[in-house]
């Protein structure tokens, strides 16, 4: 018997790209819900203990974005869930941020936008799934 | 055997020949002192201005008294005024082309190397002006015409430069590609702040450096409040808080989570900061932003009682139970940069799982063939002249890669270093004050972004010019020749030189004083450029021109007190030597066969100069040298002038062994 698909909450309030995120993802093979606002979210991550959430920050007001990072990782109930933070945050405010203990407890960080590509290698490393795609070698036999 | 490097050209990743350029300056030989800065830097007027100079802090006489004053004196040579330079003949170009992007100090450099190598280079700038980050400096530390003159001295080279061209964004990494460039150099350095999502972020006024910095450059409109609180302790930090000291913000307080003692950024800097009245806050960090209406009303901040593990790796904590609140109606962050990675979306070039592009930092490459790394981009924060030299490295790796299909580091510059002074000859050298940097006094500096460092006048420069100690110019001899005589053994005044089958100078000790090869009988031992040939010529070259008006006198004088006094005679035959170490017995005789009677020498104060007791002992063997020769010339005589005094005629000649 295989093992149950694995479970990822789209936290995100452009429709269009929750809309092709998901696609993607469950062609990959994932459960995927979705919710388009923060409260929102929050209740359904905490229903639903998916294994990898992925999170945008500006739902309204950037300062809530991270709040709700925030809160998603203080809540006990999710301690198995992976947090993954999409968002535009660095490039609206001229900023470079990486995920750090106190204010930003995220798993990763990426900026938008993303390609396919590296959306889906983004998230099979974090639930553990083996990368298909080929393994670099030493950069230096390339040339 | 190749010469140890002397510690300052060591500690310079560009390798400048610093020993070198500050010689040449002490002897008024600008235009070359110059010309030696240029050969492994393309920015030597934002170097005199900016350079963090690793030198300085790893100059020898640093140990004694003071370092010298290196990147000041860098600074004076390249503001000389020159005749223009000739139009320049381009190299033509017959090699392939390269695109790089980011017209800052790696690209820049990496871009003339190549350029000179024959390859056609076209630079991409995302700004609409070149200089990358160098245009993050305010203009009151490094002006805007500094920084055009250096980058178009590089530009005029027949590089093309495409600014307003950001890769990712106007032009895609694949555009180049098919483009035919062969290859592509990113040198995008790290051109966004970090940002740190705090409580109460997205606040009006809470901001980041850089968007700031580069509005301030460019002479936007920018607002700042009454009281601003800048967030880091680094160089930038102090930029930022100097910065809207000049905006007229009234009261600015740098907090940092490093305790006073481990504040990143250099002394220099937090002593300008704080003439300028800008307050320090070292360990704490901030905990939330305090908000008002939308705008920022201040910060809260709590204790830090550590930054760094006993490993020294970054690993704060803090005291919840100490905090405190700071009023601000600005909040600026400077907690350190990062690239932006954007334009490697959809290409083949791979980020790792921290975002950062995948390379080599030893061949600067990454995933892609032919698609290189260099600067800031590759190697996290650095200096200018990191990045200069991080430039020059990529270039060397890409012509290699293209002319030869490998991919190869340059072989490393090792050499061994000049050592520490012997704690013997500590004594025996003169104490020297370092010239101090003239400045506009710190309350006048705040009226603008004027250059508040005022540079050297001539005096200043050949003074401190002259305090070099030339470690590691030490003889070269002649084994051939040396015939173990002991005179450069009882002649040495730092008694480094020992002897073993030959004459040996310690380098460590030497200080190329030039005593030994002056009287080495054999003429077996050469110092530094000077060579006894070439003053023998100048003697002979100097007498055939005076004949006509049968001269009697002859005046010689020490490069470094002839370039701030004159002594000028014009019936006399005029000698000019290095220092009056230089000056042989045997150059007198040459002098009183040819019919001079009064030898006149013009040497530096002793208080002033760095040979002083080699000074002292060439006296005494030319008196000596000149008292023998009154035997057959009655007379002769010799005089030695000092700051324009006649000092006595006959110096003792105890100890001074012919």
């Amino acid at each position: 018997m295989s093992a149950p698909a694995k479970s990822v909450l789209l936290i995100d309030d452009d429709r269009e790209l929750v809309t092709a995120h998901k696609l993607l993802l469950e062609e990959a093979g994932y459960r995927v819900s979705a919710a388009y606002d923060g409260q929102s979210g929050l209740e359904l991550a905490r229903a639903e203990k998916p294994d990898l959430v992925i999170l945008d920050i500006i739902m309204g007001s950037p300062e809530a974005g991270f709040e709700l990072c925030r809160e998603l990782r203080a809540d006990a109930s999710l301690k198995n869930s992976r947090l993954l933070v999409l968002s535009a945050v660095g490039r609206q405010f001229q900023m470079a941020f990486e995920p750090d203990s106190l204010w930003l407890p995220a798993d990763r960080f990426l900026e938008k936008p993303v390609d396919a590509e590296t959306l889906m290698a983004e998230v099979r490393g974090m639930l553990g799934q083996p990368d298909p795609r080929p393994t670099k070698t030493a950069l230096s036999q390339e040339h | 055997m190749e010469r140890p490097f002397p510690p300052c050209q060591a500690a310079c990743p560009v390798r400048t020949d610093t020993r070198e350029y500050v010689n040449l300056i002490a002897w008024g030989r600008f235009e070359e002192a110059l010309q030696v800065i240029r050969k492994v830097n393309p920015f030597p007027s934002v170097c005199g201005r900016i350079c963090q100079h690793p030198c300085e802090a790893k100059c020898r006489r640093g140990a004694l008294d003071a370092a010298v004053a290196l990147k000041e004196l860098k600074r004076f040579v390249t503001e000389i005024e020159t005749a223009p330079a000739p139009a320049m003949e381009l190299v033509p170009v017959t090699r392939g082309k390269i695109a790089i992007v980011g017209a800052g100090p790696s690209g820049l450099t990496a871009a003339q190397d190549l350029r000179e190598m024959g390859y056609g280079v076209t630079v991409l700038e995302r700004l609409a002006h070149p200089g990358g980050m160098l245009n993050l400096i305010p203009k009151y530390r490094l002006p805007e015409r500094i920084l055009r003159k250096d980058v178009e001295a590089i530009l005029a080279r027949g590089i093309e430069l495409k600014c307003n061209c950001e890769i990712g964004r106007d032009v895609q990494l694949s555009d180049l590609q098919a483009d035919g460039y062969q290859a592509i150099i990113v040198c995008a350095g790290l051109s966004r702040s970090r940002g740190l999502a705090l409580p109460g972020f997205g606040a009006e006024r809470f901001v980041a450096a850089i968007p700031l910095m580069m509005d301030v450059w460019a002479g936007n409109p920018v607002p700042v409040g009454r009281k601003a609180l800048v967030i880091g302790g680094g160089n930038v930090a102090v930029d930022v808080a100097r910065t809207l000291r000049r905006l007229g913000v009234e009261q600015v307080t740098m907090a940092c989570m490093e305790s006073h003692a481990e504040i990143p950024a250099s002394e220099e800097e937090i002593a300008a900061a704080t003439e300028e009245g800008i307050g320090l806050m070292p360990s704490w960090a901030p905990k939330r932003v305090l908000k008002k209406d939308g705008h920022v009303a201040g910060l809260e901040l709590m204790r830090v009682t550590r930054v760094f593990d006993d490993k020294k790796r970054f690993s704060p904590q803090y005291d919840p139970a100490h905090v405190k609140a700071v009023a601000a109606d600005m909040v600026v962050l400077t907690i350190g940069q990062a690239g932006d990675t954007s334009w490697t979306l959809g290409s083949p070039v791979k980020l790792d799982r921290r975002g950062r592009i995948v390379a080599d930092r030893e061949l600067h490459s990454t995933s892609e063939p032919r698609v290189f790394l260099a600067g800031e981009v590759l190697n996290g924060p650095g200096s200018a002249i990191q990045a200069i030299a991080d430039g020059r490295r990529a270039a060397a790796i890409v012509d290699q890669f293209l002319r030869t299909g490998i991919m190869k580091s340059p072989p490393p510059e090792d050499r061994a270093i000049v050592g520490e002074f012997p704690k013997a000859a500590h004594d025996k050298l003169h104490r020297l004050d370092r010239m101090p940097m003239p400045q506009v006094p710190g309350p006048e500096r705040l009226a603008g972004f004027h250059e508040h460092e005022l540079g050297y006048d001539q005096a200043a420069a050949l003074t401190e010019a002259g305090r070099c100690l030339n470690c590691g110019s030490g003889p070269t001899i002649d084994e051939v020749k040396c015939a173990s005589c002991l005179a450069c053994f009882r002649l040495c005044p730092l008694d480094g030189i020992t002897i073993q089958k030959k004459m040996v100078a310690a380098p460590e000790t030497c200080q190329a004083c030039g005593l030994c090869a002056a009287e080495c009988p054999q003429g077996a031992i050469t110092v530094g450029h000077w060579t006894r040939e070439q003053f023998r010529e100048q003697i002979d070259r100097n007498l055939d021109v005076a004949r006509p008006a049968r001269p009697r006198a002859a005046v010689v004088t020490c490069a470094h007190a002839a370039t701030s006094k004159s002594e000028s005679d014009a019936a006399a035959v005029h000698l000019r030597v290095p220092c009056v170490t230089h000056l042989a017995a045997r150059d007198l005789l040459r002098l009183i066969a040819n019919g001079i009677e009064e030898i006149r020498v013009v040497l530096c104060s002793p208080a002033a100069c760095k040979h002083a007791s080699g000074q002292q002992r060439a006296k005494q063997v030319l008196t000596a040298a000149v008292q023998r020769a009154r035997a057959v010339r009655p007379k002769v005589t010799i005089e030695f002038v000092e700051a324009g005094q006649v000092l006595s005629e006959s110096p003792s000649v105890q100890g001074v062994s012919q």
